[in-house]
């Protein structure tokens, strides 16, 4: 009775079941762009250490230098206590990023799952060509139902987090990069500032020789010593960039368009490579 | 008074310039002066560049604790992005053993010697691979918003 009114129905129903699953996927925005971004700026966090230790050893220089007429010491016993702390906040920020690069990255292959062998599990325990054929189909459906699912969950937890944590990640940027790489900063700038009054002071008329080699090994230090200041400022300018890029995630979130990642997250991640060479050629 | 992280910042950088500009007057002007007062320079020089860096410690130390709050937040929401990732993994699994099962379910209906007890020895593996690593609490959250 009902076959000519329930046949376009049931073929409506088959066609929803194809195209609503093929929508999702197409709907769901390809977050590699976040993915990108991440991998980008763990090279410029994982510099920090290196960084911390400097300042101290800079520290330790700048004392070296002192002279019977400037002979205040620098107050170097503070690293012991203050480096591990930001080195630990440092690594809280970046490993925050690395976390949202895992999150929002497409590659499904990167989460263990226990779906891949099913297939070859199947044929060794015996089930016929025409049942593996079906098992087979059912697998691949899974593998496409799970796509969905996780590209749809991804985007709805990364939104949340981004959301929910923009402010503390805008906070220790700013905290990194003002007071914990200007502490640093100030550390190798006063390891200048004393070698230079310890080469000032030492030069002499009377040892033309000695005070000609001294200002060379002056000049080389100081080269050595704005190689890593100009890395650290790049370390602060990567922060910043971190900084902005988290904040157009947060604003733009919920609307996040795979062209629109690309326009906005391409020039930080090329900016963010450029710190990276500039930090780890100097640290 | 209480100075403020950025207050105790400020000051730092203060020192920083005056020992700086003391510097560069010593420099400038040396050759008009005696040891004894290159010698003074030397050693103001030196106290200001220490203040500097007493005041910049001092400023970061009260700083530190201002962002701890932050950090904790930052460090939970790591957590929270590994947990997410711990659920699709959960789901996968799920999904394996709705799987093995659709093959248990052929090899019933075309029964064939050594079938059912190969199929379901699949399925209490995927089980068993699910179960191996339970993450904790995700069961509650495992289904996307607007799905």
């Amino acid at each position: 009775m009902c076959s000519s009114a329930c046949a376009p129905r049931s073929r409506r129903y088959v066609i929803a079941c194809l195209v609503i699953p093929l929508l999702v996927i197409c709907g769901c925005t390809d977050l590699d762009e976040i993915t990108q971004f991440a991998k980008a700026s763990q090279s410029v966090g994982s510099a920090f250490p290196s960084i911390a230790e400097q300042a101290a050893e800079s520290c330790a220089v700048a004392n070296s230098f002192r002279t019977p007429q400037m002979n205040t010491p620098l107050p170097c016993d503070v690293y012991a206590s203050l480096n591990p702390a930001l080195v630990k906040i440092n690594a809280a920020l970046f490993n925050y990023i690395a976390s949202l690069g895992k999150l929002a990255s497409d590659d499904l292959s990167k989460v263990p799952g226990g779906m891949d062998k099913l297939s070859d599990e199947l044929k060794q325990a015996g089930v016929s060509t025409q049942d593996q054929a079906k098992a087979s189909a059912a697998n691949g459906l899974a593998k496409a139902i799970t796509k969905i699912w996780a590209s749809g969950y991804r985007q709805h937890e990364l939104s949340r987090i981004v959301g929910d944590n923009n402010q503390a990640v805008q906070d220790v940027s700013d905290f990194l990069s003002d007071y914990a790489a200007g502490k640093y900063r100030q550390s190798l700038n006063d390891e200048w500032r004393y070698e230079t009054a310890y080469c000032t002071n030492a030069a002499s008329a009377a040892e033309p020789l000695a005070s000609d080699l001294l200002a060379r090994k002056c000049a080389a230090d100081h080269s050595r010593i704005e190689l890593k200041i100009k890395a650290i400022k790049s370390y602060q300018a990567a922060l910043n960039t971190i900084k902005e890029t988290h904040a157009t995630l947060n604003k733009e979130r919920g609307h996040w368009g795979a062209k629109q990642l690309s326009k906005e997250l391409g020039p930080q991640i090329v900016s963010l490579g450029s710190a990276a060479a500039s930090v780890n050629q100097a640290f | 008074m209480q100075w403020s992280a950025l207050d105790l910042k400020n000051l730092a950088a203060l020192f920083d310039d005056v020992a700086d500009a003391l510097w560069s007057f010593r420099i400038q002007n040396g050759s008009s002066m005696t040891q004894a007062e290159k010698d003074a320079f030397a050693t103001r020089y030196g106290q200001l560049v220490s203040y500097g860096e007493q005041l910049e410690n001092k400023a970061v130390q009260s700083a530190l604790a201002d962002i701890d709050g932050d950090v904790a937040a930052l460090q939970n929401a790591t957590h929270n992005a590994t947990h997410a990732l711990q659920v699709i993994s959960d789901v996968q699994k799920a999904i394996g053993i709705g799987v093995a099962a659709v093959g248990l379910g052929a090899a019933v209906l075309n029964p064939s010697p050594g079938t059912i007890a190969g199929s379901l020895n699949t399925l209490v593996q995927s089980i068993q691979s699910a179960a191996a690593k339970p993450a904790t609490g995700a069961s509650g959250s495992g289904v996307p918003a607007g799905s």
